[in-house]
């Protein structure tokens, strides 16, 4: 074939023909079946390279191939194949759909999990250690040294707790009520107490001064409320608070007053 | 060790093992789901490719003379796109003739499409048979790309040349097709 030919095979394909030359091109196919093969193959091959087109097969190629493609496609195999195939797509789908959902729910359990910790951490900063703090001071608790003891046990004690070396404060302190009587010092044992989370002995140590006849007995209801604090015992805080609000000569009242306004 | 992964794969789904099937769909799904909804189609639609896809690879297995020569997930990945090249082409042409409904029978479906593929595949082996400057040229030139812009980035002196040179690739590549016993089979 010459150029001349493939030229116009190109033309014909492309559309680029005049509808007469498009007639007259026609005419020569039907009388040459190499051109209508040339024609066809390059139809082919247009269609090929062209990346989002496809050429589907026409109804009369390839019929032999066809007739035993689809003989084995009619078979019980293929179809128990096919059907084989269409539950594992089943399966993928039902396994994608555990795979969100699981991922869903551990998003969901995250979320919620960084929600309790913060709001725990929250509370935790608000009512413990920033109120704790902000309402502690060592300034309300009675002045020992300053009543001129001379006692070696009372001043190594106050020494300790002062240096935050609580455990051997209470050791001196114990040690010295045992010839002493100062229901005061319960005040220094309590809060050394509660600065080792050991809260069970600093509540008996604060009622010991609560129930004691020292004049500042009242300060005990005020560690006691420091404690629940700490401890985030809003209940028995309250109560405790309410009881120093009952009598407004009580120690540290007005703080009282204004804790309770805080936690409400 | 690509033969023995495939034999493995294609052993698995000739004789139906389940558990081949499966992890098919998983290492394969995926690509071919992104691939068709990148391109206008669902979940549905790449399910069907995808199912069509794998159920013609054993059809070709056990009645064409076929082996893949590439490696499984290859194969399949170019099969499933072919197959939603040829949808989205039967949907523009179904906007065009509106008024004539295509009856398609599900063998003639696959049959259609097997003959097709393979028609793709032979094409493939001989377009790579070409030089590497015609296989850029040819594709330049069917995908649209003006004659200007081809003329200056294959440094050709005029537009004529570069016909020329589109004009000699083609005919050597309609030559390589010819010559094949498989396209006389295909015809």
């Amino acid at each position: 074939m010459d150029e001349d030919i493939y030229k116009k095979i190109e033309a014909y394909l492309g559309g680029d023909m005049t509808s007469e030359e498009q007639k007259q091109f026609e005419l020569m196919m039907s009388k040459d079946i190499e051109l209508q093969k040339e024609v066809k193959l390059a139809n082919e091959i247009n269609h090929h390279l062209h990346e989002e087109s496809w050429l589907s097969l026409e109804k009369s190629e390839s019929k032999q191939a066809k007739n035993d493609i689809e003989d084995y496609i009619k078979s019980n195999e293929a179809n128990e194949i096919k059907s084989k195939i269409n539950l594992a797509g089943k399966r993928y789908k039902k396994s994608q759909y555990g795979l969100r959902r699981r991922l869903l729910i551990v998003s969901i359990a995250g979320v919620f999990v960084i929600t309790l910790v913060s709001t725990v951490f929250f509370n935790q900063n608000s009512s413990t250690t920033n109120l704790y703090s902000k309402y502690y001071t060592e300034n309300d608790l009675p002045s020992i040294v300053k009543r001129g003891s001379q006692n070696e046990l009372l001043n190594k004690g106050i020494i300790a707790f002062k240096a935050r070396k609580y455990e051997k404060a209470i050791t001196f302190f114990e040690d010295y009520l045992k010839e002493n009587n100062d229901p005061l010092l319960y005040s220094y044992i309590g809060i050394s107490y509660l600065e080792l989370d050991k809260t069970k002995e600093a509540l008996s140590s604060f009622d010991k001064l609560l129930y004691s006849s020292s004049l500042d007995k009242s300060k005990a209801l005020w560690y006691k409320s420091l404690l629940y604090l700490k401890m985030n015992d809003t209940v028995e805080l309250k109560k405790t608070l309410s009881n120093i609000i009952s009598d407004s000569t009580n120690f540290n009242y007005n703080k009282a007053k204004e804790l309770l306004l805080v936690g409400d | 060790m690509q033969k023995l992964a495939n034999k493995n794969y294609l052993e698995g789904l000739l004789s139906g093992d389940q558990s081949v099937i499966d992890e098919i769909y998983k290492n394969n799904f995926q690509p071919v789901l992104s691939f068709v909804r990148k391109n206008n189609g669902s979940y549905q639609d790449a399910e069907e490719v995808f199912q069509d896809a794998l159920f013609q690879l054993i059809v070709r297995l056990k009645v064409r003379k076929f082996e893949i020569t590439s490696t499984f997930e290859g194969y399949l990945f170019t099969v499933c796109k072919n197959l939603w090249r040829k949808e989205l082409n039967k949907q523009k042409n179904r906007v065009r003739n509106t008024d004539v409904i295509e009856l398609v029978i599900e063998e003639n479906k696959h049959s259609s499409f097997i003959l097709e593929q393979e028609r793709w595949e032979l094409f493939e082996e001989k377009i790579n048979q070409l030089s590497d400057n015609c296989i850029k040229l040819l594709k330049d030139y069917f995908n649209k790309v003006s004659y200007d812009v081809i003329v200056k980035k294959f440094n050709y002196s005029s537009e004529n040349v570069a016909f020329q040179r589109v004009f000699k690739c083609k005919k050597r590549l309609a030559e390589l097709i010819k010559r094949d016993s498989k396209y006389q089979d295909l015809s």
